[in-house]
């Protein structure tokens, strides 16, 4: 190839990264909008050392049930990719994925029994106020969940027992982070911002798969009707990669004009 | 009443009624591409689908879903596990 045909070749063939290109052609994208925010995203969690962290992350991008499925670290058709199966009445949108708090959920297919039990984290970035049901969860003796209840907010991993604080209608918007890295305790953020730490011990893994929308404790339970526009699951995050998380999502929803 | 009689504003309110036949037909299946009929009962033991499932019905094997008979939903009452 000459040099003049590699710079032209070069000009007019974007460079994206392995996720994204991956993502583009599980879903033929072509919005260039959002290609360029998920090729940012890729930049991001790699610059932050997220990438190896995050095992299930749902950009919650494109419109359609069809793209939100798409697992961004593995865009693979596959339960085993951890691709979501929406059940129930969801509503698909460009700014994201609405459960009808009524009987809709999402498997993720992800079963935190495989992952470490003082290593675990997961959260959403919700875009509407809503005071009941679980954001993401399972329950099976041990308990992973964000789930608020009116003015309290349940929030546990890998715990029999369980521990709550005070919330907001307010406050059930924008990125909610649940994360434990120790057998002591797990820290609960909103946006960046810590809300509490538990002080409870870790006793076990749940052996369920993670839902969305819902918690899957006895059947799909405690439906939530929040619009998610970006979910993920990974291992333990610091207080650091919290905040660095935080400002990637925050960029993200900044670029795809969705931010709240 | 019907899914023409309600706005999208009372859509939380109304579910669709089925028989238990109906239910057998539709669990588990698409009704449209990769969203699946997940009905569930109600606080009455109907078995019910949301507006969403029946609204964004686009399998032509289901868009009898279209016609069920909407009843207000009344939901089981939640066993708290704290």
């Amino acid at each position: 190839m000459s040099y003049y045909h590699h710079l032209i070749k070069s000009a007019v063939v974007p460079a994206y990264g392995p996720l994204t290109t991956a993502w583009i052609a599980a879903t033929s994208e072509t919005d260039t909008t959002i290609i360029g925010a998920l090729n940012t995203l890729e930049t991001d969690l790699t610059t932050y050392g997220l990438t190896a962290k995050i095992k299930a992350l749902y950009p919650m991008v494109g419109g359609t049930a069809a793209k939100h499925k798409f697992n961004f670290m593995d865009a693979r058709d596959l339960d085993a990719a951890f691709r979501l199966t929406f059940n129930g009445g969801w509503t698909h949108a460009s700014t994201g994925a609405t459960p009808n708090g009524t009987n809709a959920y999402a498997n993720t297919y992800l079963n935190p029994f495989n992952y470490g039990q003082n290593d675990f984290s997961f959260g959403c970035y919700l875009r509407t106020t809503a005071s009941y049901g679980c954001y993401i969860g399972a329950l099976a003796t041990y308990r992973n969940y964000l789930l608020p209840i009116g003015t309290i907010y349940y929030a546990q991993i890998n715990s029999s027992n369980y521990a709550s604080a005070g919330i907001t209608s307010a406050q059930t918007t924008k990125l909610h982070i649940i994360s434990r890295t120790t057998s002591a305790t797990a820290s609960t953020y909103i946006n960046g911002t810590l809300l509490f730490n538990d002080n409870v011990v870790s006793d076990g893994k749940t052996n369920r798969n993670m839902y969305i929308g819902a918690l899957n404790g006895s059947g799909a339970e405690y439906f939530s009707s929040n619009e998610q526009a970006f979910t993920f699951i990974a291992d333990g995050l610091s207080p650091t990669d919290v905040t660095n998380l935080t400002n990637t999502v925050q960029a993200f929803q900044t670029t795809l004009s969705r931010n709240v | 009443m019907k899914l023409t009689d309600i706005t999208q504003a009372e859509w939380t309110t109304y579910v669709g009624l089925l028989t238990i036949e109906q239910k057998d037909l539709i669990v588990g299946k698409q009704y449209t591409t990769d969203s699946y009929f997940n009905p569930i009962q109600d606080l009455n033991d109907n078995w019910v689908i949301s507006i969403e499932e029946m609204e964004y019905c686009t399998n032509v094997d289901y868009l009898w879903v279209k016609n069920l008979d909407l009843i207000i939903y009344d939901p089981k009452v939640q066993v708290n596990p704290f």
